[in-house]
């Protein structure tokens, strides 16, 4: 059980490897144009679009789609890169570990990665050719990695929570998935983010907790930036579209104002039986360790209580707590405690 | 008590009458240590470790080292030193123009002229590579050098053998044989702590050091994102930890000899927390598999004979720490609306309420000397500090009372010196303190985050 489960925990860590030079990107620097390119299994059509409203569009090469993003690299070590798409008003948070660099150098390379939801992995590349050490702007490609050589396929893509069709004739379409295909920002967990600090106006916010949404080269404009992708510090466990419940100081009762964000968690699992949550239940820093992995489970059973009194079946609910040891923000300002203390609802 | 210092005895020289009197003097206050103790332990910050104890004047001339390469890292007189000074039982004294005399053997003199300022104890040593001419073996040999008394009269030479790898080790024993000399107790010096270290990926894994923060070294490289609360075994052959490799926070047992893990306690929830018994064989645990979380224990080698001790629906127990005698628990429990420290007996009868100071006392830990508590406690500002109580409840003692969070407390094999977690703005290192609250000392550095300690029984 536990070899399956690590592969399965590993299909949705961002990342892999890159080569050289991102140790010398220290601090933060802008990357133009992240693009992810996508191949086409051999037909070579040249086609640009920019996307007015959104932080994707799509570039062509022979036998490649490119989608680029505007991203910005927030810290580079030797190990590690973090990389925020979106716009300026909407950015979005990629994590990026480096396991490797292969060649010593940066040059027309990049970093490999790979990006959640699953079987997709891109080679980051740096179009400028960037020197190293050089904080500044830098331009960034994604193109996948396709270890055999053959393309993607297009068709039906295998997305968590359920299959969704591609459009038939959609050129090139990819194995790109993207969870919550609203505008970067509005979706996921930047929006949960607003919403825990607003209160009853976030519960206002959440009307689709969960969209999924393949992208296509023609509808990359409407689709969001790589929402699915794990927020610093989350890479082991990447978030999906749920919002998260967010609890007072040392309690684990659900807040009213978090009911009707958990009723409408409630009416999309019932509505797909076939999946399967985890609940991951998180405190804030400042119980001791022992006590606040206790105090994570108990958030956890909290809602997973909820949601099994509004009719969705125990059997398919597990519990994770994480206590203080996975916190998504490390000041101490009581917004940023606020937003520790939470409970996460993953798929599994 | 007193059967220790009677089998100390023999360790003594029984020739040196001066030798004798110090001991007797010692032995005495040592006996009567838990009676002041217990009387006066409510004088936070003002109650010592040994009451009325004039710690000896020491001097430590600079090691001649031969041999060693380049790099060795630091100088032995420096750890010995740091060794006496730790224990509480020596006033180490500088002396001038350490320097000057790194290489050579310290002439009477000298000895002379620190004894005449008032240090009746001095100490000398020099470390030399040798290599067997027959199996070009290398080896290195530590002689220690001891001058006592007011005419400095040389009463001890010690001599100590192993590789290179064991040289630092030679220094701490080194020191433990003078502790002992001069007190009859165990020195601590060589011991070594187990902690949680978070690197730059967010991963959590558990590393080793010596008791005074020396090298660090990884004992975990697995892919679980974390592996939580490790507790050393009462001989220091296992590990116990929470790792959550399987997906799940679950016990694993470490080898440390085979280096094999074995997932002993995989219940579903939180099984958290393991502490184990004083004779090694069983493990007691938090598991929340039944709901709230319990207090339960598994043999620790296989994890049979699953055994509930708490039972209490509404509570959650947990962070449960054996007393030496191995007849009681003390663990952390919200029942009654606020988190204490309660104690029971060991098959999970009688249980009583411990902790009445503050409505957040958590993360019991009980010292090796049976007489103290030590634990989480919450204080003004809601900051984190280190705690500890006698087992009847009574004198409870504000250990810690600096700025950041300081929490899970474990003790020194010689319960004198407690090791916690220290966290403050955003930075978290192990620190090392007296149990009366000097003495503090960080022990780790650098860019990762340290937390957890678990001090490891004498070597």
């Amino acid at each position: 059980m536990s070899a399956h489960k690590v592969r399965h925990c590993r299909d949705y860590v961002v990342v892999l490897f890159m080569f050289a030079m991102l140790s010398g990107w220290a601090g933060c620097s802008t990357v133009k144009g992240l693009t992810a390119t996508v191949p086409e299994g051999g037909t070579a059509g040249q086609q640009e679009q920019e996307g007015a409203d959104s932080s994707l569009s799509e570039a062509g090469g022979e036998g490649v789609k490119t989608i680029e993003a505007i991203g910005v690299i927030e810290s580079a070590e030797a190990d590690r890169l973090e990389v925020a798409i979106g716009d300026d008003g909407d950015i979005e948070e990629v994590e990026i570990e480096i396991l490797s660099d292969p060649d010593g150098s940066m040059g027309s390379g990049g970093v490999m990665a790979r990006i959640a939801p699953k079987d997709l992995e891109f080679v980051l590349g740096n179009q400028m050719g960037a020197s190293s050490g050089s904080a500044g702007e830098e331009e960034i490609r994604i193109v996948p990695f396709v270890p055999d050589g053959s393309s993607h396929s297009s068709g039906t893509v295998d997305i968590i929570g359920g299959d969704v069709d591609v459009p038939e004739g959609a050129p090139g379409a990819s194995d790109f998935v993207i969870v919550g295909a609203k505008k970067a920002g509005s979706a996921g967990e930047d929006g949960a983010k607003k919403a825990g600090s607003a209160g009853e106006d976030g519960a206002s916010q959440v009307s689709e907790p969960l969209v999924f949404a393949s992208v296509q080269p023609d509808d990359v404009v409407a689709s969001s930036a790589l929402e699915p992708i794990a927020s610093p510090g989350e890479s082991f466990f990447v978030r999906e579209g749920f919002e998260n419940i967010y609890f007072d100081f040392d309690q684990w009762a659900i807040p009213k104002s978090m009911y009707t964000r958990l009723s409408e968690h409630a009416d999309w699992l019932k509505a797909h039986p076939e999946t399967e949550i985890r609940i991951e239940g998180h405190c804030d820093v400042r119980g001791s360790r022992e006590y606040n992995v206790v105090l994570g489970e108990k958030r956890a059973r909290s809602v997973k209580s909820f949601l099994v009194d509004l009719g969705v079946p125990e059997a398919r609910i597990s519990l994770l707590s994480f206590g203080k040891e996975r916190l998504s923000c490390l000041q101490s300002a009581e917004s940023c405690h606020q937003e520790n203390r939470r409970a996460q609802v993953v798929l599994k | 008590m007193q059967q220790k210092y009677v089998r100390n005895r023999g360790i003594l020289p029984t020739g040196h009458i001066l030798l004798l009197a110090l001991w007797f003097c010692f032995g005495w206050v040592g006996s009567n240590l838990v009676f002041t103790e217990k009387t006066f332990a409510a004088d936070l910050f003002i109650e010592t470790s040994r009451m009325n104890f004039e710690p000896i004047p020491v001097a430590v001339f600079p090691f001649r080292v031969d041999g060693l390469p380049e790099g060795f890292g630091y100088f032995p007189e420096e750890v010995v030193k740091a060794d006496l000074h730790r224990s509480q039982l020596f006033d180490v004294r500088q002396i001038d123009d350490m320097e000057n005399l790194r290489r050579k053997t310290p002439q009477r003199s000298l000895i002379q002229r620190v004894s005449n300022a008032g240090v009746h104890v001095s100490l000398w040593g020099k470390i030399e590579r040798q290599v067997d001419q027959s199996t070009r073996k290398e080896q290195f040999v530590l002689h220690a050098f001891l001058f006592e008394g007011e005419a400095g009269r040389k009463v001890l030479r010690k001599k100590y053998t192993g590789s290179k790898k064991l040289v630092r080790k030679m220094i701490h024993r080194l020191s433990n044989m003078i502790i002992e000399r001069y007190t009859g107790e165990r020195g601590i010096a060589g011991t070594q702590i187990a902690f949680v270290a978070e690197t730059n990926g967010g991963s959590k894994q558990l590393r080793v050091m010596g008791y005074d923060g020396y090298r660090p070294q990884p004992i975990t490289d697995n892919t679980a994102p974390l592996n939580l609360f490790p507790r050393w075994s009462p001989k220091n052959h296992f590990l116990a930890f929470t790792s959550y490799l399987d997906d799940n926070p679950d016990i694993h047992v470490l080898d440390l000899k085979t280096g094999k893990t074995k997932n002993v306690v995989a219940y579903e929830g939180a099984n958290i927390t393991p502490s184990w018994s004083p004779d090694g064989k069983q493990l007691a645990f938090a598991s929340s598999f039944d709901g709230d979380s319990e207090i339960y224990t598994i043999q620790a080698d296989d994890g049979s004979r699953l055994q509930q001790l708490t039972v209490n629906g509404s509570a959650s127990d947990f962070a449960p720490t054996w007393s030496p005698s191995g007849m009681e628990i003390a663990f952390s429990s919200d029942r009654g609306n606020s988190l204490q420290i309660y104690v029971m007996d060991a098959d999970g009868s009688n249980v009583r309420r411990l902790t009445y100071d503050g409505r957040y006392n958590t993360a019991p830990a009980w010292s090796p000397d049976g007489f103290w508590i030590a634990y989480t406690c919450r204080k003004k500002r809601g900051r984190l500090q280190i705690c500890r109580v006698s087992p009847d409840g009574r004198n409870p003692v504000q250990v810690t009372d600096g700025p950041g969070d300081h929490e899970s407390p474990s003790w020194s094999p010689d319960s004198r010196h407690i090791v916690f977690s220290l966290t403050s703005r955003g930075q978290s290192h192990i620190h090392s303190v007296y149990r009366d609250g000097r003495g503090l000392e960080q022990l780790t550095r650098g860019s990762y985050r340290a937390s957890s300690p678990s001090w490891g029984a004498w070597k």
